[in-house]
């Protein structure tokens, strides 16, 4: 490889991408806009679960379940005084999430201290949600079980002199105490971002010349292929390497999450990853004819999958076992490995070489057999 | 009418031509929905627990045998010492660590309160809280266990006040995650091919100018774009057939309400969602950015701000709104209505008249954005 030669070829390209202001909006300000609104949005908290309550019972102790329920702070709970036969059509229709009814003997029972069953529909069609919304409530029905054990304890304290035990699980998060999940996932959309921007534009870097008819004339020049391909990339490197800060920036500023690890290392590994995608661009590139044959293949066969099962959003270790084996083909899937234990965990960063390693072998890699497919194209 | 079958047919012999974004746009959506609906769940299961028992006697056994009893908790190892916990948890081989005290089962047999320390891996804040859960509803179960023993062998009648919410899911009774996926899925699949299929068609014309040679024929804007996007409305509804047909047999999601609403929702997703890629391509000058601006706007949005995972009432409000232009939000929430709770036509009107609304918007806008371009 000729450095001198790679220079001339950069300055082009840089120079182009210069002109193109629109371009340049785009590959730097788009992914900042998106990473704020995005990363407003990447929450799972559930918060104001919509539940309805239907009391047949209207004792003393429904009301106050009622209102211990409201009090926990994670449902808004609203009484239901119409038709029972509409109750239905409430989760039908999506304006409550839960209802729950309460039986005419709730309070009787309760009273003869015994165990006071309640019906509590849920709304199954978003799955997450109903476990969480489900979890909250059970959450809360312990709560108020307890009060009237205490009640009756002492009861049976002052009378027969028995005490009852309780086993409680007492919880504590590491890493994320408050269970904040935007801690989790803004860092790893910074990588995802990435991923998109940095692979649009190589994708088509190569189709596009060959469209406009401008790859011939690159072709006669005495430049080699990895000469013509480094200085394709190298100026989409330095613009990666302007993404991360800034999206960094956002990140720590905007967002304000913690970072418990070194800052340096995470660019240490950011470039590994870019290596990869703009890799991953180039070879699409190499194989398509025309620029909707890379946008359809740049989607459908990277972003996407690489998006759905790298464990940005759903956790690598539910799925089925030979599906954890094509994530582990899934380069994003260890940078944001990388990410998020530099962020959260404080992970020192030599605890991740096998992580950087499985970058470099990937983006060598690609890289490589990019190269090979524009040489064979070019005879 | 006949100028517009006129673009039509060149449309569809264009599209013919090019097998290769033709099979794509239609065989490869339905491969991926059957990929993506046996990779991706959110059942929490199998959560890999270390355990410090420190009491090692026959109750904490016991207690530890009936937390592994179930789906949740695989006992993935056993430590010695509460050093060890540390690591475990920070080199991720396990997501949580059990730790029951020295004192448990006298405190148990005492009628004390015994608490079992409990650390998770907060990272995933959602797995993190699902196992908190579970861990919850065991403990729930042992202190019942424990009182009944208790009252027991004090000779009482085990009665003790206790509300128990019996829960009845609906739609989805299994909480099978594929039920829900895949409705939210097909909206995602949908309007990235719908996107990628017309993103480009009048940015290439311009590229290649030959959006000249269509501009000096009598043709009409309107007739242009209707043109362009009608071969594709067709090709969206082969790929939905799919989908369905696939989602049925694969993962059992059976279609509980009509036809003719899906159909009719479906026409109308379509209708804006190729209306936005069309505009996409009116707007823009070069195909690269045409890419960049159509994958932005679709990929990421239609996965993050359309209430497929993330539910879009604990957004900032300004988040919420801004969600109100994005297509797949109506799509999803009108498909899962459709598909899992049989709703009809009157429940799932608002999210058909958005929809169509949206069309409009993005099918006029793109009109006279051509009509300018020239």
């Amino acid at each position: 490889m000729n450095l001198k030669r790679v220079r001339v070829l950069l300055k082009k390209e840089l120079s182009q991408i210069r002109r193109d202001r629109s371009l340049f909006g785009i590959l730097i300000v788009a992914p900042m806009i998106q990473l704020f609104i995005l990363g407003n949005a990447v929450t799972t908290d559930i918060r104001d679960i919509s539940l309805a309550v239907r009391d047949y019972d209207h004792s003393y102790h429904s009301r106050e379940y009622v209102r211990v329920i409201g009090a926990s702070g994670y449902f808004q709970v609203t009484t239901l005084t119409g038709p029972e036969k509409d109750d239905g059509d409430l989760l039908v229709r999506g304006k409550a999430g839960l209802v729950l009814v309460i039986p005419t003997d709730f309070g009787k029972r309760l009273l003869n201290q015994q165990t006071a069953t309640v019906q509590v529909l849920v709304d199954g069609a978003d799955s997450n949600f109903a476990v969480q919304g489900l979890n909250y409530l059970q959450k809360a029905t312990r709560l108020y079980s307890e009060r009237l054990v205490r009640v009756a304890q002492s009861d049976l304290a002052r009378r027969r002199g028995i005490s009852l035990p309780t086993i409680v699980a007492e919880s504590r998060a590491w890493y994320n105490p408050d269970l904040t999940s935007r801690y989790y996932m803004v860092p790893a959309l910074m990588g995802v971002l990435l991923l998109v921007t940095t692979m649009i534009v190589t994708s088509m870097s190569l189709v596009k010349e060959r469209e406009e008819g401008t790859m011939e004339q690159v072709i006669v020049t005495p430049l080699r292929p990895s000469e013509i391909i480094a200085g394709k990339l190298l100026p989409f490197v330095v613009i990666g390497f302007i993404e991360i800060t800034l999206a960094l920036a956002v990140i720590l500023l905007a967002f304000r999450v913690p970072i418990r690890g070194n800052i340096l290392a995470l660019y240490f590994y950011s470039g590994l990853f870019l290596l990869t995608t703009l890799g991953l661009g180039l070879f699409v590139s190499t194989l398509v004819k025309t620029q909707q044959q890379a946008m359809l293949i740049a989607g459908f066969f990277v972003m996407m999958p690489f998006v759905l099962l790298s464990g940005f959003i759903f956790p690598v270790e539910n799925m089925p076992l030979p599906m954890q084996y094509v994530a582990a083909f899934i380069p994003l899937k260890y940078y944001l490995t990388i990410i998020r234990g530099i962020f959260l965990k404080g992970t020192w960063w030599p605890d991740l070489w096998p992580q950087a390693l499985a970058l470099l072998g990937w983006g060598l890699g690609i890289l490589g057999l990019a190269t090979l497919k524009f040489h064979k194209r070019l005879d | 009418m006949k100028r517009f079958w006129a673009i039509f047919k060149k449309e569809f012999r264009q599209i013919r031509r090019d097998r290769l974004s033709l099979g794509l746009l239609i065989f490869v959506p339905a491969m991926l929905l059957v990929l993506y609906g046996y990779a991706l769940s959110f059942d929490v299961k199998h959560i890999r627990v270390a355990v410090l028992d420190e009491d090692r006697t026959q109750e904490s056994r016991e207690l530890l045998d009936s937390l592994f009893q179930n789906q949740y908790f695989d006992r993935a190892m056993n430590l010695s010492r509460r050093a060890e916990a540390d690591a475990c948890l920070l080199h991720a081989l396990v997501r949580a660590v059990l730790i029951v005290p020295k004192d448990y089962a006298k405190s148990v047999s005492r009628g004390e309160r015994v608490g079992l320390q409990v650390l998770v891996d907060g990272a995933d804040a959602n797995t993190a809280s699902a196992a908190i859960g579970y861990f919850d509803a065991l403990a729930d179960r042992a202190t019942l266990k424990a009182r009944f023993d208790v009252l027991g062998i004090a000779g009482t009648s085990p009665s003790i006040p206790l509300v128990s919410p019996e829960p009845r899911i609906w739609f989805n009774p299994e909480l099978e995650s594929a039920q829900f996926l895949v409705p939210g899925l097909i909206g995602l699949l949908l309007m990235l091919s719908a996107v990628i299929a017309t993103s480009l068609s009048i940015v290439r014309e311009k590229e290649r100018e030959t959006i000249e040679q269509m501009m000096v024929s009598p043709m009409r804007p309107e007739e242009l774009i209707l043109g362009k996007t009608l071969p594709y409305v067709v090709v969206g509804l082969l790929t939905m057939t799919m989908i369905l047909v696939l989602g049925y047999y694969l993962f059992g999601v059976v279609v509980r309400g009509s036809f003719f609403l899906l159909g009719l929702t479906t026409l109308l997703f379509l209708f804006a969602a190729l209306g936005m890629g069309v505009l996409i391509s009116s707007v823009t000058r070069s195909q690269q950015m045409a890419f960049q601006i159509a994958i932005l706007s679709s990929l990421l949005p239609s996965l993050i701000l359309s209430g497929f995972i993330f539910p879009i009432k604990n957004m900032p409000l300004l988040i919420q709104w801004l969600t109100l232009i994005v297509i797949p939000r109506y799509f999803v929430t009108a498909l899962r209505a459709v598909i899992l709770k049989n709703a009809s036509f009157a429940a799932i009107v608002p999210q058909l008249a958005a929809l169509f609304a949206l069309g409009v918007f993005f099918n006029l806008l793109a009109a006279h954005n051509t009509r300018k371009s020239v």
